[in-house]
């Protein structure tokens, strides 16, 4: 029980409580509500965000992948340059479509197109290691006329798709489309 | 402390009536947190921009690719050609796109409000034109002043008007002509003074007086003056002079073509075996200068030249040189029984022909911009009629309607895109005059 002892002898009355203990008082349970409010509604903006924030940097990170993969096959002729002639004791170490015969960004040869097919038909492993890819990926070399393609057979688990025009070195034009998975 | 207390006789638990007050509050805080958390702390929205970077790249890409395949320039004026390249890149995608081109055209559509005989001699005179390694093809077409929706005037690229016109009635046309980018030049000689169209749009007004012979041509002082780039055409850019009859004068020659060039006197000239050319310097027919190979130089009536290139059998291209001596016109600025004209506000840099003997003489050609565009009065050199009319005159009018023409093409109206970017190649060339020209590729979301 609470009993409330006040003086009559006063014109304005006080009173005290008396017999309280074990009770909490009405601002302290104010103030674990605001604190607990301001915990739930940030535990579950947290953990609401979380999973899409780490699917979007996840994406970012793959795109970029593609992307770099994209630009290594259009713009670097490979190393060696004509590595679709090898010459006894040569070692391809990175894979380039790009034309050697002209300086011009987005030029593809045609040949090495056409190789880059049959190399990545017979060891796609291989072919992933000599430009550097972390993921798995599919490409299709759409040509006009002709379409080449590496990996075909897993198109279907793309998540990022890098779509870019490109030009041939028999005149023709295309694109170069990189699909790539984790 | 207090000694005597009691229980109050009016006491109440205050249960029922502070804790309803409690409640109250904390839901009241409770939703005022809520709110005020949606305010400074917005729900996290990943934005990477992928968008605006695809559309940049994208454009470059697109400039890139239309350069490697070696088709630029040709696309930039073949709308479909560009429409079914970008229907074939992205052919599910919401991109748009825009291209143009800045520069000089290689097609120039000239509205001629003028008769048909002029527009038979402006065929012929602007046959051949070749710049920069590239054809420049001049179409002409009659127009009438009426609409500027309709015909010939609203594909052009500039306006001739060609003899005097009141243009009094045309103002508006006019006006409306040059908001388009798109220049006029007119070719006509006063018998009163200018009206105030004239006046507006030409920058001319009745003035001068008689100076010298020869009307000599300004050199600008600096670059941005208006007359500097009709000053460059006119000294650059290759004139194309045609043999029009076989000839059998020069014994070395297997293959001879024979024609006329007329500057300020009629010189004949021979075009032997398509490789060089001889000329006759002194009106007796006889070729007594040469033989002058492509990139030589050579005189003409004190006058120097170079034969820039010798193009076939029966065609030469020539250039004016400034120097030692700059070229002078026989007077064709002061109308026998016309009024003199001098430009409006005594504004001398405009003026880029006129009769020799000082700044006050009677002017042949003022230049004026109006807006962002251009217009050229030109005194009526053909008023002793076109079969009258020299290759330097020709020069003359061409250098003006490359001078005043609209100066590119492509998309016309540059869509309006929620976000986009676009691409920008500049290519410089400088065989026979320095020119710049610049494409841009723009790529965008509508929404």
């Amino acid at each position: 029980m609470c009993y409330i002892m006040c003086n009559p002898t006063k014109r304005r009355q006080y009173c005290i409580k008396l017999h309280n203990k074990g009770q909490i008082n009405v601002e302290y349970f104010v103030g674990l509500t605001v604190f607990m409010v301001v915990s739930l509604y940030f535990a579950f903006r947290l953990t609401s965000f979380y999973p899409e924030y780490l699917r979007n940097i996840k994406e970012e990170i793959l795109r970029s992948d593609a992307y770099r993969l994209s630009e290594l096959l259009i713009n670097d002729d490979g190393d060696p340059v004509g590595w679709t002639e090898l010459s006894p004791g040569d070692v391809i170490t990175r894979l380039g479509l790009s034309s050697e015969a002209s300086n011009s960004s987005n030029l593809l040869n045609i040949s090495k197109v056409a190789a880059f097919e049959t190399l990545c038909t017979n060891d796609y492993r291989t072919v992933k290691e000599l430009v550097g890819a972390r993921h798995d990926f599919y490409i299709f070399v759409n040509a006009t006329t002709t379409t080449y393609a590496c990996n075909y057979l897993q198109s279907d688990k793309s998540i990022s798709v890098i779509t870019r025009p490109v030009a041939f070195d028999n005149g023709n034009y295309g694109k170069l489309i990189v699909h790539m998975w984790w | 402390m207090f000694k005597k207390f009691e229980i109050h006789k009016n006491f109440k638990h205050p249960k029922t009536k502070k804790g309803i007050a409690s409640t109250i509050e904390v839901i009241g805080v409770t939703l005022a947190l809520f709110v005020s958390f949606s305010i400074f702390f917005p729900g996290g929205v990943y934005k990477s921009n992928w968008d605006n970077a695809y559309a940049s790249l994208m454009s470059r890409d697109i400039m890139a690719t239309l350069l490697a395949t070696g088709n630029l320039h040709s696309y930039m004026y073949d709308d479909e050609a560009m429409t079914n390249f970008f229907d074939n890149m992205f052919p599910e995608t919401n991109l748009m796109f825009w291209y143009r081109l800045e520069g000089i055209k290689d097609s120039i559509v000239v509205a001629c409000n003028c008769t048909n005989e002029q527009i038979q001699a402006l065929q012929d005179w602007t046959k051949g034109m070749r710049l920069n390694n590239r054809d420049i093809e001049m179409l002409i077409c009659p127009t009438s002043l009426t609409t500027l929706e309709a015909g010939c005037i609203k594909e052009s690229d500039v306006l001739l008007i060609w003899g005097y016109r009141d243009l009094q009635p045309h103002e508006q046309l006019l006006s409306d002509y040059l908001v388009e980018d798109k220049g006029i030049v007119e070719l006509m000689d006063f018998s009163s003074a200018p009206d105030a169209v004239q006046q507006n749009i030409f920058g001319i007004n009745r003035g001068g007086f008689l100076g010298g012979s020869e009307d000599v041509l300004l050199e600008p002082y600096k670059t941005d003056q208006i007359t500097y780039q009709v000053y460059k055409s006119f000294y650059n850019m290759p004139l194309a002079v045609f043999g029009v009859e076989q000839s059998t004068d020069l014994s070395e020659c297997e293959t001879e073509f024979r024609g006329t060039l007329t500057l300020n006197e009629q010189n004949m000239f021979w075009i032997c075996n398509a490789t060089y050319a001889y000329f006759d310097d002194s009106g007796d027919s006889v070729p007594d200068k040469g033989p002058i190979s492509s990139g030589e130089s050579f005189s003409l009536d004190g006058f120097y030249f170079e034969l820039t290139y010798v193009d076939s059998e029966d065609k030469i291209r020539m250039t004016f040189l400034e120097t030692p001596n700059p070229y002078e016109f026989i007077d064709f600025a002061m109308p026998p029984l016309g009024e003199a004209i001098v430009p409006g506000n005594s504004d001398n840099s405009r003026v880029f022909v006129r009769m020799s003997g000082g700044a006050n003489t009677a002017c042949g050609v003022v230049l004026n911009n109006v807006s962002s565009s251009r217009t050229t009065w030109i005194a009526d050199f053909t008023r002793d009629g076109i079969d009258a009319v020299g290759d330097d005159h020709r020069q003359l009018l061409l250098s003006s309607l490359v001078w005043a023409s609209k100066k590119y093409v492509g998309t016309e109206d540059v869509p309006i895109f929620q976000k986009g970017f676009a691409t920008s190649y500049i290519t410089i060339k400088d065989i026979d005059m320095f020119e710049i020209q610049k494409y841009d590729i723009g790529v965008g979301y509508p929404y």
